[in-house]
């Protein structure tokens, strides 16, 4: 199959699996990325990283594996079948809302499935975990950012950016 | 001498043209960092704006939570659409997606560029060390909004073993554990209307 066809198919179907505003998509998103040879573990650890750096949702690292696989015609085709099925879904949605906000069902998805998102986001842990430490200031640098970012209210991006200055300092 | 006028009645809702709309969820975009600012958007658009009534927003922001996708992207597509139709949707999402992937593909030209010298890419993994250390966060404050109840907390590590030891796929994985899940608070919720 075409490597654009693929991607379409492959991150069209992330797009609507992609619950939890799409915090638990990112180990299957690892293992097909992987697996058709579009990153390296590392790879995608580090364009996951871009992702938690830049603005907007996180997962517009979409565009960073298409760009690997295909030039920046992947990164097109990989972002547009990452955000427009589950707009697509929201915009049927909202135009019967007043239906959906009656049921009880939005309980149901919203409650009931927290607890399998919140497992899918610690496998996240392991997946971006192991294409990113690789030497063990690494881990000291990611348990120092686990602590500041329970602890205080320094933001996501800031922390990112201090990993970086550490990274630069310690690991090379 | 007293007022009249109660204190909650609602302003009158403005109309959008999509110009604002784009400007709006532009920005919105460009601000937005993890999902964070959800009470700034609330302000903008129903105080500021005065686009949606605050009920409305609520309810939008529920839909756009339980709907799979970016949640603020989501929002955007709700409001675009609720404000001006299907154009107005459209406008929403093309604001919303557009600027951060443009930055995204900058970084990206960087990234894949020869600029990316061994200390850039030693401040790189740095950064997605920072990157574990602020998912395990997250993982943490998450999981401590289940602590007490058992049976979440059973549903949350088998999904975690069963994904990341048993490579079991998403589909599969959203469809038994999140079915039995989902069931299992259904369940609890029929019994606690049954009672009342």
């Amino acid at each position: 199959m075409p490597t654009l066809l693929r991607m379409a198919l492959v991150f069209g179907w992330l797009s609507i699996l992609g619950f939890g505003g799409g915090k638990g998509i990112i180990p299957q998103m690892h293992t097909d990325s992987v697996q058709y040879g579009w990153t390296t573990s590392e790879q995608f650890s580090q364009f996951y990283t871009i992702g938690k750096l830049v603005p907007g949702p996180t997962t517009i690292f979409t565009a960073l594996i298409g760009m690997q696989a295909a030039g920046v015609v992947g990164a097109i085709v990989a972002t547009a079948a990452m955000f427009v099925p589950s707009s697509i879904l929201m915009m049927v949605a909202g135009s019967m809302w007043k239906r959906f906000s009656a049921s009880k069902w939005k309980d149901v998805v919203a409650v009931g499935l927290e607890p399998v998102i919140i497992g899918l986001v610690w496998s996240s842990v392991l997946t971006i975990g192991r294409g990113a430490l690789h030497a063990w200031p690494a881990y000291v640098m990611a348990a120092i950012v686990t602590v500041l970012m329970i602890r205080t209210s320094v933001s996501a991006p800031l922390l990112i950016l201090m990993g970086a200055a550490g990274g630069a300092a310690f690991l090379r | 001498m007293t007022q009249t006028t109660p204190a909650t009645e609602p302003a009158e809702l403005r109309e959008a043209t999509l110009w604002e709309i784009a400007v709006v969820f532009g920005v919105i975009a460009m601000t937005a960092f993890g999902g964070g600012q959800k009470a700034q958007i609330r302000q903008q658009l129903v105080q500021k704006k005065r686009w949606i009534t605050d009920r409305d927003f609520i309810e939008g922001l529920e839909v756009a939570q339980v709907l799979p996708g970016p949640n603020v992207l989501n929002l955007a597509v709700f409001m675009g659409q609720r404000v001006r139709g299907t154009p107005g949707a459209i406008v929403a999402f093309l604001a919303g997606s557009v600027p951060p992937f443009l930055i995204v593909l900058a970084a990206g030209a960087f990234y894949f560029s020869p600029y990316n010298v061994p200390i850039v890419h030693a401040a790189l993994f740095g950064a997605a060390a920072a990157a574990v250390g602020l998912t395990l966060g997250n993982a943490i404050e998450l999981t401590q909004d289940l602590w007490p109840k058992w049976l979440n907390l059973f549903f949350m590590v088998a999904t975690a073993l069963a994904v990341s030891y048993f490579h079991l796929p998403l589909v599969l994985t959203l469809l038994i554990f999140g079915g039995m899940s989902m069931y299992a608070y259904y369940r609890e919720h029929a019994k606690a209307s049954e009672k009342t």
